[in-house]
């Protein structure tokens, strides 16, 4: 069934969520890995995200607006001797949507015109 | 031995890579490629995950449910050339099933046509009310006769 435009599903939401508890706790971006990490922490999964669902995910709420992305300094990469990570943070409208899905008494299933995707 | 298990999902989860995005627009599959083998090597490099089988396990169920998301974003990531191939291949499809059908149905709806006549003109003349509503449900049972 295709979704209406402008809507999250659950695991949208969780991503738009944990980010916005990683920065209050200070950490501004978070690669993929880490996400699932988070994810599979927060509701207890043993396995993490698969890999289209999480990536998928992601590149559709940075297309909403919710997330912006960035690579790494191929640098730092270089010198750890690993691949580039491609880190994302919550915008200004995605933190601004989960005050207000947290404000409001039924969860977050569809967005407000003020953050409606870009 | 799971460490061979390990290495081969992962060459899966490559291959599986390779196949959807091919052919699609150069920076996104590029892009996708750089962040599933940042996560592999996350993975692999991840000392809280545990021995090797349990890594080789949840990268195959990672691999494994992921795959109609894959799909879903190849389709949503088409090039605009690739847009109208696809639009049409679904067009002739919906055209040949629409054709098929009107082809099946008048010829479904014909044979019955023609069971019920033979029917009819087998069946005896009706001395009854009674033996001429038989005689009608009867024949409306061969319309829909497996002897066909």
């Amino acid at each position: 069934m295709r979704r209406k435009p402008g809507s999250l599903v659950p695991l949208e939401i969780d991503i738009c969520r944990l980010a916005a508890e990683l920065h209050k706790q200070g950490v501004a971006d978070f690669h993929g890995y880490e996400m699932a990490k988070q994810l599979a922490a927060s509701t207890d999964r043993r396995s993490l995200a698969a890999y289209g669902t999480l990536y998928r995910a992601l590149n559709r709420l940075e297309d909403m607006g919710l997330l912006r992305s960035r690579w790494e300094d191929p640098r730092i990469a270089a010198r750890e001797g690993r691949p580039l990570r491609r880190f994302y943070a919550l915008t200004a409208a995605g933190r601004r949507a989960m005050r207000e899905a947290d404000s409001a008494e039924a969860p977050l299933r569809r967005p407000r015109k003020g953050w409606a995707p870009a | 031995m799971t460490r061979h298990v390990l290495a081969i999902v992962i060459a899966l989860t490559r291959g599986w890579l390779r196949v959807y995005t091919w052919h699609a627009p150069r920076h996104l599959a590029e892009a996708r490629s750089a962040e599933i083998e940042s996560d592999i090597w996350e993975m692999q490099h991840d000392a809280g995950l545990g021995p090797d089988w349990r890594r080789g396990w949840m990268a195959t169920a990672r691999l494994i449910e992921g795959m109609p998301d894959d799909i879903a974003w190849r389709f949503e990531n088409l090039a605009p050339e690739q847009e109208t191939i696809v639009r049409r291949l679904f067009a002739l499809t919906a055209a040949t099933v629409v054709v098929l059908s009107l082809w099946a149905v008048p010829s479904w709806l014909i044979n019955g046509r023609r069971e019920v006549a033979h029917c009819a003109a087998a069946a005896p003349h009706p001395q009854t009310t009674a033996d001429l509503r038989l005689d009608v449900m009867r024949c409306a049972g061969a319309f829909f006769s497996s002897a066909r």
